[in-house]
């Protein structure tokens, strides 16, 4: 670490107050980059929050996920949220459990249902169990504000072929 | 005992003025010791860094600290998409200001502007949700919601709310089992006048925190830190009452720390002390004494 940086760091070499003004007196005009260092991250952040109402609103993405800070703002999401899966055969359509080692993709899909997250989904399944068909289906849960009824309703599905 | 007592307090607070802007990275690191943050890949390293910056000034002080908890921090994020909580995020955020404010000619001002627009976004954005965004905030759903079948707010409901521990299951019942099935019957919901009001406060007061808190963050001037940083530290020190995030609101203070002028003793002294109390919420079921 640089002597400069530690005389910066300690409290103890000045009052604060002043020590900005020399901070400023000290940079050089050519280098407003630096200067502008301190708010890139605020920038970055704007980015991904403004990147996570798009996502939300377009892609179904959980609210209380992805860094827009939409936590604690909505029942929408979360454990109001389920993912249905349904094999079908020649034998007829079951609905079936996710198999332990696709719960994280499945957990995925529930958060962010993108079609493309959910043709993973589907492929990942394709080659844990025989079928024809895969159906999957991404339910959430609304409550009516005065009696706090949940309704249910599909908010995403996507029907695949087994590849064979 | 005056005399020692005012000798205490003296020597906590030349503690807090010689620690100068170290005290925010150090609050930052605890909260990474508190909360152990990723997974196997992650978790480790970061705890080991955190513990190195604790025990030596070099390490605490180094951009090559801050660079490695950027990456690791950040690469969780990444690794987790889109899994990962808002804290998650804001952590990767603050590490990256920390590493950016060493490398500039003022580093405890680039810290503060840095500590200062993120609060000020985190506030902004929660606020557009809870506001614009969010179909059931401000109807009161989401918190009559939430207090009733989130199992981390129990104890506020049995002990402010008024609701017993069968009308709770009944409540969890009604929400959570049969949604799919036409056929269902299930008891409705008894929600006491008390948990209503509990639901009704939490849904206006958090508004009206946070509404504050980004408010005086976004007034100018240096004059406005004690407005700010008695806002942050009010919000922090109801919320986290009952909110169980500790560890966001350790990321909060030690912005707020950061934020906060360097010849506020007291100011600064007070956030240690709401970090200190944080941790008291969450390891003491204070809660569940009230009922």
């Amino acid at each position: 670490m640089s002597k400069r940086t530690r005389h910066h760091l300690s409290s103890s070499q000045g009052v604060p107050r002043e020590a900005e003004k020399d901070c400023r007196r000290e940079a050089p005009t050519g280098r407003r980059l630096i200067r502008c260092l301190p708010l890139l991250p605020a920038v970055v952040m704007t980015i991904v929050a403004l990147f996570q109402i798009h996502l939300a609103h377009t892609e179904q993405l959980d609210p209380w996920k992805g860094g827009g800070f939409g936590m604690f703002s909505t029942t929408e999401g979360g454990p109001h949220r389920h993912v249905h899966v349904y094999l079908s055969s020649v034998a007829g359509e079951e609905r079936i459990d996710t198999p332990d080692s696709l719960e994280d993709l499945e957990d995925r899909v529930r958060t962010l249902p993108t079609t493309s997250r959910m043709q993973q989904f589907a492929r990942a399944l394709s080659a844990a169990r025989s079928h024809r068909l895969v159906r999957i289906e991404v339910w959430d849960t609304n409550f009516d504000p005065e009696t706090l009824t949940p309704n249910v309703e599909v908010i995403r599905q996507l029907e695949a072929r087994a590849r064979r | 005992m005056k005399r020692r007592a005012r000798q205490v307090l003296g020597a906590v607070t030349a503690w807090v003025r010689d620690e100068g802007a170290d005290l925010a990275l150090r609050l930052t690191l605890i909260d990474l010791l508190f909360v152990p943050v990723g997974s196997w890949s992650v978790r480790p390293f970061v705890m080991l860094l955190a513990a190195g910056g604790l025990l030596h000034r070099a390490v605490l002080r180094s951009p090559a600290t801050w660079f490695l908890l950027t990456g690791l921090t950040g690469w969780r994020v990444v690794a987790d998409w889109p899994m990962a909580d808002n804290h998650a995020y804001l952590l990767c955020y603050w590490c990256l200001a920390v590493f950016l404010s060493l490398l500039a000619p003022c580093p405890a001002a680039s810290l503060s502007q840095s500590a200062r627009s993120l609060v000020t976004l985190v506030f902004v954005f929660a606020l557009i949700w809870k506001a614009l965004l969010s179909p059931d905030y401000l109807d009161g759903t989401f918190f009559r919601v939430l207090l009733l079948s989130d199992r981390r707010f129990e104890s506020l409901s049995l002990s402010v709310g008024g609701m017993s521990t069968g009308d709770l299951e009944v409540a969890r019942k009604f929400l959570e089992t049969g949604l799919h099935d036409p056929k269902r019957s299930v008891p409705n919901v008894v929600e006491p006048p008390s948990q209503r009001r509990l639901a009704s406060t939490a849904t206006w007061g958090s508004l009206a925190m946070e509404a504050l808190v980004a408010f005086t963050f976004l007034l100018p001037g240096r004059s406005t830190a004690l407005l700010r940083s008695t806002a942050l530290l009010v919000f922090c020190a109801i919320t986290y009452a009952v909110a169980p995030v500790s560890g966001f609101g350790w990321i909060l203070l030690a912005m707020g720390v950061a934020q906060s002028p360097q010849d506020a003793h007291g100011l600064r002294l007070l956030h240690v002390v709401c970090f200190a109390l944080l941790l008291l919420y969450r390891e003491i079921p204070w809660l569940t004494w009230c009922g």
